[in-house]
């Protein structure tokens, strides 16, 4: 990819050297919400991607909601293009779902019933989970 | 109808950067620090930016980040500012909690770069900003939304204008004081020593309250001393009492000098994050009958 892109007028656009893409959902039940953020950092050398995973609940709609966890995990090499296009285009319909997936092994890691690095693979999945045919 | 969304966003943040000046590294930021470059321009773009008041959240936003106009650039700064933009505007929405679905797009980048010549090297600092939340970046400050608890109508008019003075007339009725008079006015002056002025008073007649009081303060940019802060003042109030005439006058002044901190948002806004972790004030209070309160505090 090249490093500046080129306008018609010949003037120069800066690619920016952090880009920050944050999804919040809220559960239709009102009682879960995630917040998930890709982060690129750019050197002279290459782009990194990493993924901030962050589940809160209430018990109570009326209520505010209170952190459960929030993992940060650095984006595998292998999906910098599967986050590219996501920043790019957004979350698809596998993602969505594998979204809610990574929120509920989140809780059973805060639980106990799993364990971080299964929380944090899940997070990290989302971005794995994006479907070849969604706009890359 | 994410990716509805997020298309259009980043195109745009693409197309505003379309008069930058050229920059030979623009994703090696080190490169400019490495160089001794100074910051230039500090510049938000945002959909919203028409918006006067997203417009003063920004300058807000602005003066809290570690890197500052005409500071020697450097990277942490940099690093460290850009995350304290995107966490100013994922905060929740002013629609609340419960909107179902939110997207902040934030993006940093160098442009406008100042290489050759006699100029002075200069990199501008450029972050974009879109959020499905209209006004991400309105959400107030603690003392802000105290004061609009308090004067909602004068703090509104305050946030949207920016006025040299401001007058408030102050009328009421009281058992003890009878029906009192007075008012409020405050006058910011363009100079460099005086930088505001304020007085008050109120009388009826059983009582007079009055209040004086002007300050100022300086960026001296010395190693120990980044921000001083001065202030003197008048204080006279005369009350009923049976058979007896009440009245106590008073003159007073403040000095604090501080070397850097973030910790409190009025009065070390102006210092840098990023010189050093910590931070100390100086304050001396004195007043006609003698030092009140002189004291030194590390925080």
């Amino acid at each position: 990819m090249s490093n500046n892109l080129q306008a018609d007028s010949g003037q120069q656009m800066t690619r920016p050297t952090h880009v920050s893409v944050t999804f919040k959902i809220v559960t239709p039940d009102q009682l879960r919400k995630i917040v998930f953020t890709l982060s690129r950092m750019s050197d002279a050398q290459n782009d990194s991607w990493s993924v901030m995973f962050e589940l809160d609940e209430r018990a109570d709609a009326t209520k505010d909601f209170q952190l459960v966890i929030q993992l940060q995990v650095d984006v595998d090499h292998n999906d910098d293009a599967n986050a590219a296009a996501t920043a790019k285009h957004g979350m698809d319909s596998n993602q969505r779902a594998q979204a809610l997936v990574a929120g509920d092994t989140a809780k059973d890691a805060k639980t106990g019933d799993a364990t971080l690095n299964d929380a944090k693979a899940d997070a990290a999945g989302v971005v794995s989970a994006r479907d070849q045919n969604s706009p890359a | 109808m994410l990716t509805v969304t997020v298309t259009p966003v980043l195109f745009l943040a693409v197309v505003q950067a379309g008069f930058a000046q050229v920059c030979s590294h623009p994703r090696d930021p080190s490169f400019y620090e490495t160089n001794s470059y100074t910051v230039g321009k500090i510049r938000f773009y945002s959909p919203f930016g028409f918006f006067l008041v997203v417009r003063k959240r920004f300058d807000v936003l602005k003066a809290s980040l570690p890197i500052k106009e005409d500071d020697k650039y450097s990277i942490e700064a940099y690093d460290q500012s850009f995350r304290k933009v995107d966490e100013a505007v994922k905060e929740d929405s002013v629609f609340g909690e419960n909107v179902p679905v939110k997207i902040v797009v934030t993006t940093g980048g160098i442009e406008n770069c100042h290489e050759g010549g006699d100029t002075p090297k200069t990199v501008d600092v450029a972050y974009r900003i879109f959020s499905t939340d209209p006004l991400p970046v309105i959400h107030a400050t603690p003392e802000n939304r105290q004061c609009a608890t308090e004067k909602p109508a004068t703090t509104i008019a305050q946030q949207n204008t920016t006025s040299y003075f401001k007058i408030q007339p102050l009328l009421s009725y009281d058992h003890t004081y009878r029906g009192v008079g007075g008012g409020d006015l405050e006058l910011r002056i363009p100079g460099t020593i005086v930088n505001n002025f304020h007085l008050s008073g109120a009388g009826s007649s059983t009582s007079l309250s009055l209040d004086a009081d002007f300050g100022g303060s300086q960026t001296p940019h010395l190693r120990a001393l980044e921000v001083v802060d001065y202030h003197c003042g008048y204080h006279y109030l005369e009350g009923p009492a049976h058979n007896l005439r009440l009245a106590e006058g008073s003159v007073h002044a403040r000095f604090t000098g501080m070397h850097c901190g973030t910790k409190r948002t009025d009065l070390h806004s102006a210092c840098s994050e990023s010189s050093t972790p910590g931070a100390f004030g100086l304050t001396l209070l004195a007043s006609t009958t003698g030092w009140e309160e002189a004291f030194v505090s590390v925080w």
